[in-house]
């Protein structure tokens, strides 16, 4: 199974968490930002879908 | 502003028969199917995810947890967006074995009846807060929309009326779920009807939100504004989250996604798209963000009220405090949506595990009677009692916890059944002794920690010693769910770890888990063909049903009723068990096939399932990467290799079962791999299988020459075998068989056998004739001498005799000569020829015995066409075969000499009209002495003559007869021989 990628996005989380947090819960920032992030994430699951879906039907 | 009952109750009719009516118009197709099936509806009809808890109670959640109150769906979110790798493989699961809830899928996987029985209780428990939770929420929504002071203060008046339009909805929501959701097959009415519920809460959410931040602070500058004077509120968003409490909660509401019954259900079990795998990496969290995007704006907008109405009803107080009729109306309905959506389908899934774990197992179904229609009348009943449960313990409650404390109540248990899910298809080691206990222990504590005190009340119970204490109550829900699951996961892995799976579990665990490194045991069936699994069938759950279940399985698998390979009958007997399963639940199921139809643990070591194997990796190819997917790129060359043998081939298990037939072995015995494959080699067709068995019991490795009729001829082969050795010392797998096709070599071998018998006869010959010649041509002399020195008439008549008879001894003494010199190549001395010349000579020659036949002789040679070879033997060529023409035709019928080809063989034909040569002599007309005519009118040589000429000329004689399949008459021999000229030119060009 593909664990590699996925290590690895944990290892980059890990390694970025403490300044993306410290975004996050700086209270100076706007009340949606978690917001943003999680429409990041939907928008990168939504290519990352669209590419696996097009290798499948290869 | 207020409701009156009435227009409270005409809202729910409303909605609920608009309800029906999308249900009603998918059943009958109406909304076409197109529609009913797309992605988008089946993503939407997930969102039953979102209940009352995620309309109202996040609210209260938000206040409490501010960030972390989105754990609620980011754990789910997550979830979602990892579901090729987290949730596919339990879809694959239900997709093959037909499992319809989560309790049946860990029975499968655990064996065990136990299992699918605790867990059914433990759901059942688990799901009574959780239903209660939405009767309540629309009890107190009812409430609040008609009472005039807006609180939810029980009146003496109102608790009747509002517990009695609870029990209404209740009752019409059972019908509901008894009239779309009880039958067997994909409810689509349903499906449909869910997604249009997500519709409405999530439309119902965003119209509250937009109109909290529009309508009540005027937009988003206004919202900042308000939340610049109220600092205190932003920063109170960002306090929760540094308490280990935040963190309980994602781990809790990760487990929703997958342990809760009603979500398993939709996720995996109605899944009806295989691609929607993927678009619901994105789609469903997407949908999660719409829904909580609005969460804080609603949260400040009722603190911006002031109100004594509960935070977990902000979504309704905010337009009825504004006193917006229109939006109060659309938060009603879409929170009205959200539990309906939930208890449709918590009643729905959990009916189907109390009948399939508890009912039928437990009561007979009659065999008698038709089996469907006695499992819909359950599952209706089921549903009821379901709800009706439902309904007894909220009125226990007596509105005592708020939404999102009897969520945590009902998530907390369903946390205990997540490492029993998970361990599915990631710890094949896990057994069923591990879950029975972590289960036990996780889900004791949740009952002593959480569900008891619900009606005892909170306690602290000091334990004596290291100032430990036990303290029970939903306030401490952080840490009855970590001690819980932490006990519980403990356990589950000890005791799996001390103890042993029994084989039924560890062939269960391995067909679960697609990545352990199994070898699949080939388990032995003692049944010969699907008629006995009828019959067997038959005893438990009718012969109808029985002949329908078997005849759906084979139409499913595409397989012949007369199947008979037990590879085959094994993966219809899985098949079968699928069906049953979705129809009467695994255990049943299970329990039904395991006494009727038993697997049988085979008695030799290392039998492995190759073709289960085979089937597992080619599915799952796509996933293989880095190692993997080489190991997986050499396997597939190997398998071709062994496939694209220019050599027939095949491997037999050590219990004889076919396990590869390659293609030159499909060309050899013209019976595909499919047909054989997963066969006992003792039941491959006539004449392989008995040809096969008797030589895998031989001693030798090698026979020779095994004469076999394939297609009414006869083939030789060779046949040579190897043992595969095992991965177990001093065992073997099987046998790997070649099969040599010396067929050609045989013919060959023959024909070399007929011309030396050939070559003998005319050496025999050669000696005969001289041996015959010289006293012949004594007589001859001496009859002459007789002749001239008698008058006597009658003596001279006699000596006339004897001259003929000599010359007639002379004649046959001189064919034996020209038969037996025939054999000498004398291909050096060859010279051009016109082939027409020497045609018309034979002809000429012919034409002068007078005393015959007289033919229309007609030669279309052309001038030009010359052969290389002895011209002298070419007219006897002609000689002899215009002769026998003539002998064999009607006077004046035409033989002609005709040119079919000239290439670097000019190919010519001589054609008669005459009668033809029968079949079954044509294989003999070229032997030597063979022929038709009558005794002593031809000696047999003429056309082994001309077979050896043409032989010497290095060129071809084919035979053709009858020429006109109509009339079935006329002889024809194309004659081939090397053109002179190509012959000169290929010379030259060699010597240049």
């Amino acid at each position: 199974m593909r664990q590699s990628p996925l290590l690895l996005i944990l290892l980059l989380l890990f390694i970025f968490s403490p300044r993306l947090l410290g975004w996050l819960l700086s209270t100076t920032g706007a009340w949606y930002r978690p917001y943003i992030i999680w429409l990041a994430i939907v928008i990168i699951a939504y290519f990352v879908q669209r590419s696996l879906v097009k290798k499948h039907e290869l | 502003m207020s409701f009156s009952f009435f227009d409270v109750a005409l809202i729910c009719l409303i909605y609920l028969s608009i309800l029906f009516a999308i249900a009603l118009a998918t059943e009958r197709g109406i909304i076409p199917s197109k529609v009913a099936s797309h992605p988008v509806v089946y993503i939407l009809s997930l969102g039953i995810f979102a209940s009352a808890l995620s309309y109202y109670g996040v609210i209260e959640l938000a206040e409490n947890f501010g960030y972390g109150a989105l754990a609620y769906y980011m754990g789910t979110g997550m979830l979602f967006l990892f579901a090729p790798v987290a949730l596919k493989p339990l879809m694959e699961l239900a997709r093959r074995f037909q499992i319809t809830s989560m309790a049946d899928l860990l029975t499968f996987r655990y064996h065990s009846h136990e299992v699918g029985g605790l867990v059914t209780l433990c759901m059942l428990l688990a799901v009574m807060p959780l239903l209660s939770l939405q009767i309540q929420a629309v009890a107190d929504t009812i409430l609040l929309l008609t009472n005039q002071n807006h609180d939810l203060e029980r009146g003496v008046d109102s608790f009747d009326t509002r517990d009695m339009l609870a029990l209404v909805y209740c009752a019409v929501i059972g019908c509901f779920a008894l009239v779309f959701g009880a039958n067997r097959e994909h409810h689509k009415g349903l499906i449909t009807a869910m997604a249009f519920e997500s519709v409405v809460k999530l439309f119902g959410m965003l119209a509250v939100g937009g109109f909290s931040v529009y309508a009540i602070f005027g937009g988003m500058g206004g919202l900042d504004q308000w939340l610049a004077d109220h600092q205190t509120n932003l920063e109170y968003l960002y306090e929760p989250l540094k308490h280990t409490e935040s963190h309980t909660l994602l781990l809790v509401f990760l487990s929703t996604a997958v342990a809760m019954p009603h979500i398993f259900h939709m996720a995996v079990v109605e899944n009806p798209l295989r691609h929607s795998t993927y678009t619901v990496t994105w789609a469903f969290p997407l949908f999660l963000l719409l829904m909580a995007l609005p969460i804080f704006p609603i949260l400040w907008a009722g603190l911006s009220f002031g109100s004594t109405i509960p935070s977990e009803y902000f979504s309704l107080a905010v337009p009825l405090l504004a006193e917006n009729t229109t939006f109060t109306v659309i938060s009603f309905v879409a929170g009205l949506s959200a539990a309906t959506g939930a208890i449709v389908s918590i009643s729905l899934a959990i009916s189907t595990m109390v009948m399939n774990q508890w009912i039928l197992p437990a009561s007979s179904l009659s065999a008698k009677r038709e089996v469907y229609g006695q499992i819909v009348l359950i599952r209706r009943v089921l549903v009821i009692a379901v709800i009706a449960l439902a309904y007894l313990f909220y009125s226990g409650l007596e509105n005592r916890f708020s939404l999102s404390q009897l969520g945590l109540i009902s998530f907390i248990a369903a946390l205990q059944l997540l490492p029993g899910i998970l361990c599915v298809t990631y710890w094949a080691r896990a057994n069923r002794q591990g879950l029975l206990t972590g289960l036990a222990i996780g889900m004791g504590i949740w009952a002593a920690g959480l569900l008891l005190p619900i009606y005892i009340g909170e306690h602290v119970i000091e334990l004596g010693f290291a100032g430990l204490s036990l303290k029970l109550g939903i306030s401490h829900w952080s840490d009855i769910a970590l001690w819980a699951t932490s006990l519980n996961v403990s356990a589950f892995i000890i005791v799996s770890l001390l103890s042993k799976q029994s084989n039924e579990e560890r062939y269960s665990a391995e067909l679960c888990s697609e990545d352990e490194l199994s070898h699949p045991v080939r388990m032995v069936l003692d049944i010969r063909d699907p008629d006995e699994m009828v019959e067997r069938l038959g005893e438990r759950i009718g012969r109808n049903t029985a002949r329908i279940e078997v005849d759906r399985a084979l139409a499913q698998l595409s397989m012949n009723p007369n199947e008979r390979r037990p590879y085959a009958l094994r993966r219809l007997r899985d098949e079968i068990e699928a069906n049953l399963s979705g129809l009467l639940g695994i255990s049943l199921a299970t329990e039904i096939m395991d006494t009727l139809i038993p697997l049988r643990v085979p008695e030799a070591e290392g039998a492995t399932d190759i073709n289960l194997i085979e089937d597992r990796l080619n599915h799952y190819r796509e996933h293989f990467s880095g190692l993997a997917a080489e190991l997986d790129s050499l396997r597939l060359y190997h398998r071709r290799t062994l496939e694209q043998l220019p050599m027939a081939g095949l491997s037999v298990g050590k219990d004889r079962e076919v396990l590869m037939w390659n293609n030159s072995m499909q060309q050899l015995s013209g019976i595909a791999s499919e047909q054989v494959t997963g066969s006992r080699l003792d039941d491959v067709l006539e004449p392989w299988g008995p040809l096969l068995a008797s030589f895998v019991d031989l001693d030798v490795d090698h026979t020779h020459k095994e004469q076999v009729e394939i297609a009414d001829s006869q083939r030789w082969l060779n046949l040579h075998k190897a043992s595969i050795p095992s991965s177990l010392e001093h065992q073997i797998d099987g046998q790997v068989i070649l099969l040599e096709d010396v067929t050609e070599l045989q013919m060959l071998e023959d024909e070399l056998l007929h011309s030396e018998r050939l070559a003998s006869v005319g050496r025999l010959a050669a000696g005969v004739a001289h041996e015959i010649g010289n006293p012949v041509t004594g007589i001859d002399s001496l009859a002459q001498i007789l002749k001239y020195e008698t008058d006597d008439p009658e003596i001279i008549e006699t000596a006339d005799q004897i001259l003929s008879q000599t010359k007639r001894v002379s004649r046959i003494v001189h064919s034996l000569v020209s038969f037996s010199h025939a054999g000498r190549n004398r291909g050096s001395e060859y010279e051009a020829c016109n082939l027409r010349e020497c045609v018309q000579e034979g002809m000429n020659l012919i034409a002068l015995q007078k005393e015959k036949a007289q033919m229309l002789f007609v030669n279309e040679v052309p001038e030009y066409v010359q052969v290389l070879g002895d011209s002298q033997r070419l007219i006897q060529v002609f000689v002899n075969l215009l002769g026998n023409a003539r002998d064999a035709c009607e006077e004046g019928t035409k033989v002609s000499v005709i040119v079919e080809q000239v290439a670097k063989e000019v190919s010519f034909a001589v054609t008669d009209e005459g009668p033809g040569i029968a079949p079954e002599i044509q294989d003999r007309i070229l032997e030597p002495f063979f022929t038709t005519k009558d005794p002593g009118e031809g000696t047999g040589l003429g056309l082994a003559m001309v077979y050896s000429i043409i032989e010497d000329h290095n060129g071809q004689l084919e035979l053709i007869s009858p020429v006109d399949k109509v009339l079935q008459r006329g002889t024809k021999f194309v004659i081939k021989l090397p053109n002179a000229l190509a012959s000169a030119e290929t010379l030259s060009n060699t010597s240049s």
